[in-house]
């Protein structure tokens, strides 16, 4: 046993693991340790022009999902394929910041449901965001 | 015979002749007719002032034989005058200045009493072919005043005046007399031709005897009043008079005899006599009065055989008259009787003027009238007059005011009459209805009672009884009411009224009460066919109750043993029993009041259906007053309600209901500005509901003028929602319009979404002990449930179920039929997991690792989204979010979790007893569309502590994170769940959540999410109820 391997012996003392367990943990420790460092995600970055964004869009993946941003940084969504008007929509506040837009759902009940977006692409008569899950999804005008 | 005498007796004769012609040449040779006629015009020119002539003036005694007889010709009189201008009478009367000219007359002197008591008796008196014209001028003047007046000092004596110190007529006649009165001071002109009188009798010693036979052509008497117009107007012909009399002055036995076969008798403008009486067989009037006199005291027996007759209607008279004496006033006392008048042929000739109030009428009646009238006749002052009238097999008809002729009048009256107009003497004239029966086709009626005041305003007492034919009344109403009736009954009615109040119909001044007591009532109207086998109605005018709600002047009472009402067209048939209906009204013909009524309804048993609605009570009470105002809209308003209304065991079944309704008490009062729902204790199927509260214009509610607002207390031991939300749904909302909105969504008929009613904001104050809500039990639920104009809102309802104390703030809302609005604000506290899972399975798809705790805590989640026609969520509009927290929670074991456990090398992780201890669990997840997300949250299990966050869809798609942020060991490690949540994979994740929960290091993001997730709580937790 060399000094080395005191902190060893006293952590798998601490944890009760014989020596097998050990090793496996150590591999684990390695490859997380890598996960940790070597999957940065690589940054888009797009300059948001919050006029463009006033209007109403339509999502591409659904036609007659649409989505109004009004000039008072408020907006609504509705997705008229359910039968839903605009009136009857889901209503919130939104805000853009840097390249991401901070959408606050609200609704009667007193809830609200935050989401954020990353812009990656906008120009007059489309825009698309990405969620923090990393899915894309585009919009274009109305 | 002896030859002795013979010869005597004509030598005696031929003595008697020559003595008779010698005293006849005697008196031819000194009273010759020029020396007579000499005599009379001298003694005329000195009595008369007129102009007079007599022809000749002679002696005869054959011509008044036994008396010695004057004979005058030609006598004439000329006292000339004038009519005055434009007079009616002048211009009809004949103009003569001759006031007489007699062609002959003859006065017969007793020889006898003048040789031997030097008396001058009058024996007869005859004037023949005489015309007479008497005037007199309006200023008084006549042109009988034709004596000169004797001197104003010296009395005339009896020898002076030439008059015959005796008349004892025997024997007066007029033959051919025509004469004229015009007296145009007392506006009268009386004209007779050719009357014949004869008068036999005598005056002497006060023993009278008389006998008077007259005829008359022709009398004609025109009398007119003050302005000239016809006040009396008789043309008479051939009038003939008797009179007999025989006996002393004060005692004169006689009779009367006056016949007038034809004549016009016009009085006041108005004929008395008609055609039909001229063209009768019989005498227009004839009187036969036999009487017996006492002319000193002026008083008159009338025989029991005096009758005056008109035509041929009889009316016997008798009795006591007492002429005016001085002071002293006319006095009768007489009886009379008519006996068996046929109406119908009196009516017939009598004139248009008297029965033409009858016009339109048939009359009938055989009548027998007797009676007395006794008192004094003067000025103002008339005899009382009793009558007893008999009316037998009578009959009237009068199509135009009684459908059916009344036949079968009997009737037995008294009458008491009062005609004296000086108010001294005025008193009551009254009648006494002994029996008044009748019959109309097949309905029986009888009067009895009295009227006062016969001659002024009638005061009438009736007791009208009578045994009603109900199809006879159906011909009093209109042919085209769609009508039919049949039953009977008993009426027993009571009238007493002024006649002006009848006529007037003015109820106030009217009493009248009374029974109709109907049997076998079977009344078809238009579809309502309504049968009652005894039904009561009790009238009474005015009403004995008071309400303060209604000025109540009529009553009636209905009460009954059974009512059966169907409509036909409705599908409705309603059967009552023991009907006790009272209802007042005020004056209904004053058309100033409003109408209202006043009523108080009950019935102890009541059945109805309608199609496939049953509704029963085994009592209903109705009690209140309704008050019509004809301006406002809806009926509702038109009528004013204020009613009471108690329901004691009913039931309201149908046939889309699958339990009936059983109301236990029902008790509220109605008024226009309120419903006050006292009690109401209701069953429906294992459902008891009881409700007490108001609401508030309900009347601006149906009229769609207004919201109907309220506060009602609500209270169950068991209550079953659903079933309540599927009765509720669309209340207030017409069908036209839902199924306008149906198509304008397209939604087909066999989607049935609950549509909260619109225009209704009613707060209810819920206690529910227990209740089953989409399908959920949930125990001791209390808080408010508003419908506010097509919003229903279940406010801060707090209850414990199964599992928790429980508090739920609901909105539902249906703006459309394919757009449902479902909010929810759910606490719920101190809840086993579960049973929360149990109660709401949805909150393992929100916080799908919540089903692998046991234990504790507390849940928040308010959640809102949109539901189609069929309840069906619309995604798209889902917006929630939801918070948990406990503590000391047991991890239930499962693959998953083993899996997870054994990639972050958890040791000893379990306690003694192999569960897995969780001190404690805050997690907070949203819902956005079909997107669940569920904050980074903390789990300590034992010496690990644990972050997990991540999302996942509504379709079980996963991507959840899981990092070790404290173990025994010095690594990070972390996983990550993805895929399908039921069979997840697992697998190592990179490290993401070193800094989460490190101020000082945490990213700008971290720090963001950190705010969001105590943004998400904070909010959910800010609307749980404070506990008193």
């Amino acid at each position: 046993m060399t000094v080395l391997d005191a902190p060893i012996v006293t952590f798998m003392l601490l944890t009760k693991m014989n020596k097998k367990q050990f090793l496996r943990f150590l591999l684990l420790f390695f490859v997380g340790s890598l996960g940790l460092t070597g999957c940065e995600p690589e940054k888009v970055s797009v300059d948001i022009d919050e006029g463009k964004l006033i209007g109403v869009w339509y999502a591409l993946d659904n036609t007659q999902e649409y989505w109004r941003f009004n000039i008072d940084y408020k907006g609504v969504t509705w997705d008229e394929s359910e039968d839903v008007q605009e009136s009857e929509g889901i209503k919130y506040n939104w805000a853009v910041e840097g390249d991401q837009l901070q959408l606050d759902f609200y609704g009667e009940m007193g809830q609200h449901v935050y989401y954020d977006y990353t812009f990656t692409a906008q120009n007059d008569t489309s825009f698309t965001w990405k969620d923090i899950y990393g899915n894309s999804r585009t919009f274009v005008k109305k | 015979m002896k030859k002795g005498w013979k010869i005597a007796l004509i030598s005696l004769g031929s003595l008697l002749g020559v003595v008779i012609i010698v005293v006849v040449v005697a008196c031819w040779l000194i009273f010759t007719p020029a020396r007579l006629t000499a005599i009379v015009n001298k003694l005329a020119g000195d009595y008369l002032t007129c102009e007079n002539h007599f022809e000749k003036v002679d002696l005869t005694l054959f011509k008044t034989y036994p008396n010695v007889g004057v004979e005058i010709e030609n006598v004439v009189l000329v006292n000339p005058y004038r009519f005055p201008d434009s007079n009616v009478l002048a211009a009809k009367a004949v103009h003569d200045d001759t006031l007489a000219h007699i062609g002959s007359l003859t006065v017969g002197l007793d020889l006898r009493a003048f040789l031997k008591e030097r008396a001058i008796v009058v024996r007869q008196l005859r004037v023949d072919d005489t015309k007479a014209n008497l005037y007199t001028a309006p200023d008084g003047w006549s042109n009988l005043s034709i004596f000169k007046s004797s001197d104003k000092d010296t009395p005339p004596s009896e020898e002076s005046s030439g008059l015959p110190e005796t008349i004892q007529l025997e024997k007066i006649t007029f033959n051919n007399l025509n004469a004229q009165y015009c007296n145009l001071q007392q506006n009268m002109l009386a004209q007779v031709g050719h009357v014949d009188l004869d008068l036999k009798g005598s005056l002497l010693d006060s023993q009278l005897d008389a006998d008077l036979s007259m005829d008359v052509d022709k009398l004609v008497v025109n009398m007119l009043d003050s302005v000239g117009a016809d006040k009396i107007f008789a043309d008479l012909d051939k009038v003939s008079l008797a009179l007999d009399g025989e006996g002393t002055l004060d005692n004169l036995d006689g009779k009367i005899k006056l016949t007038v076969p034809k004549g016009d008798f016009v009085m006041g403008g108005q004929h008395y006599t008609t055609e039909a009486m001229q063209q009768s067989r019989k005498d227009l009037l004839s009187v036969y009065l036999p009487f017996l006199a006492n002319l000193n005291s002026k008083t008159f027996t009338l025989g029991e055989k005096t009758m005056l007759s008109l035509v041929d209607y009889d009316l016997g008279l008798w009795g006591h008259v007492a002429l005016a004496d001085g002071t002293t006033p006319m006095n009768v006392d007489l009886h009379y009787a008519i006996d068996q008048w046929q109406v119908a042929d009196l009516l017939a000739i009598l004139p248009q003027f008297i029965t033409k109030s009858l016009k339109g009428m048939a009359v009938d009646a055989k009548a027998s009238v007797h009676g007395t009238a006794k008192g004094v006749v003067a000025d103002g002052r008339l005899p009382l007059i009793d009558a007893e009238v008999t009316l037998d097999k009578g009959s009237f008809s009068a199509p135009k005011m009684l459908p059916m002729p009344v036949k079968n009048i009997q009737a037995q009256l008294s009458a008491n009459l009062n005609l004296s107009t000086d108010s001294a003497y005025k008193g009551p004239s009254n009648v006494q209805i002994a029996n008044f029966s009748a019959k109309v086709k097949k309905t029986d009626l009888a009067v009895k009672g009295t009227v006062e005041d016969l001659l002024g305003d009638m005061l009438v007492d009736a007791n009208i009884k009578g045994n009603l034919n109900i199809p006879d009344l159906r011909t009093f109403l209109p042919d085209t009411m769609p009508i039919a009736m049949s039953g009977t009954s008993v009426a027993d009615l009571k009238v007493k009224s002024r006649l002006s109040s009848l006529q007037k119909l003015d109820l106030k001044k009217i009493i009248a009460s009374g029974t109709l007591k109907f049997s076998q009532l079977d009344v078809i109207y238009d579809s309502i066919h309504a049968v009652s086998p005894k039904l009561n109605v009790a009238v009474s005018l005015p009403t004995k109750k008071t309400s303060t709600k209604v000025s109540e002047l009529l009553g009636a009472h209905i009460t009954g043993g059974k009512l059966d009402v169907q409509m036909a067209n409705k599908g409705l048939t309603a059967k009552v029993e023991n009907p006790d209906i009272r209802v007042g009204l005020p004056n209904i013909l004053d058309k100033k009041q409003a109408l209202a009524a006043a009523f108080n309804i009950q019935f102890s048993k009541v059945e109805a259906k309608m199609d496939s609605m049953l509704v029963y009570s085994d009592s209903l009470r109705l009690k209140g007053s309704v008050r019509n105002d004809t301006t406002k809209e809806n009926v509702i308003k038109q009528w004013n309600p204020d009613l009471d209304i108690d329901i004691h065991r009913g039931v309201l079944a149908m046939s889309n209901m699958s339990d009936p309704v059983r109301l236990t008490n029902f008790e509220f009062n109605y008024k226009p500005e309120v419903v006050n729902i006292a009690k109401a204790d209701v069953l429906w199927g294992v459902s008891d509901y009881h409700l007490h509260g108001k609401l508030y214009g309900l009347e601006d509610w149906l009229s769609h003028t207004d919201m109907l607002t309220g506060n009602v207390n609500f209270s169950s031991k068991y209550a079953d929602i659903d079933q309540l939300m599927n009765i509720l749904s669309g209340m207030g909302t017409d069908e036209d319009t839902l199924t306008q909105q149906r198509i304008e969504d397209n939604v087909p008929k066999e989607a049935n979404p609950f549509i909260v009613p619109k225009d209704v904001n009613v707060k209810l104050n819920t206690h529910i002990s227990r209740c089953v809500a989409f399908g959920n039990d949930l125990n001791d639920l209390a808080g408010s449930v508003t419908v506010n104009d097509g919003t229903a809102v279940l406010d801060q309802i707090g209850f414990t179920c199964k599992a928790a104390r429980m508090e739920l703030t609901g909105v539902y809302k249906s703006p459309r039929v394919n757009h449902l609005f479902v909010g929810l604000d759910f606490h719920l506290l101190d809840i086993q997991i579960e049973e929360l899972l149990d109660m709401i399975p949805s909150i393992d798809t929100l916080v799908p690792m919540l089903s692998a705790f046991e234990g504790k805590g507390n849940f928040h989640l308010a959640v809102e989204g949109a539901l189609d026609a069929y309840y069906k969520p619309k995604m798209s509009t889902l917006i929630g979010a939801a918070a948990f927290s406990g503590k000391d929670l047991v991890v239930m074991d499962n693959a998953s979790l083993a899996q997870i456990a054994k990639l972050l090398q958890f040791k000893n992780w379990r306690e003694k007893d192999n569960n897995i201890g969780v001190d404690s669990i805050s997690v907070e997840a949203t819902v956005l569309r079909k997107e669940i997300r569920v904050y980074p949250f903390l789990l300590n299990l034992h010496n690990y502590q644990l972050c997990i966050a991540g999302q996942h869809t509504l379709d079980n798609m996963c991507n959840y994170h899981l990092e070790l942020l404290k173990c025994p060991l010095p690594a990070r490690l972390a996983v990550n769940v993805n895929g399908n949540l039921k069979k997840p994979n697992i697998s190592l994740g990179k490290i993401q959540y070193a800094d989460l929960y490190k101020p000082e290091k945490q990213s700008h993001l971290e720090a963001r999410t950190l705010e969001v997730k105590r943004l998400v709580r904070q909010a959910l937790e800010a609307n749980v109820r404070k506990q008193d």
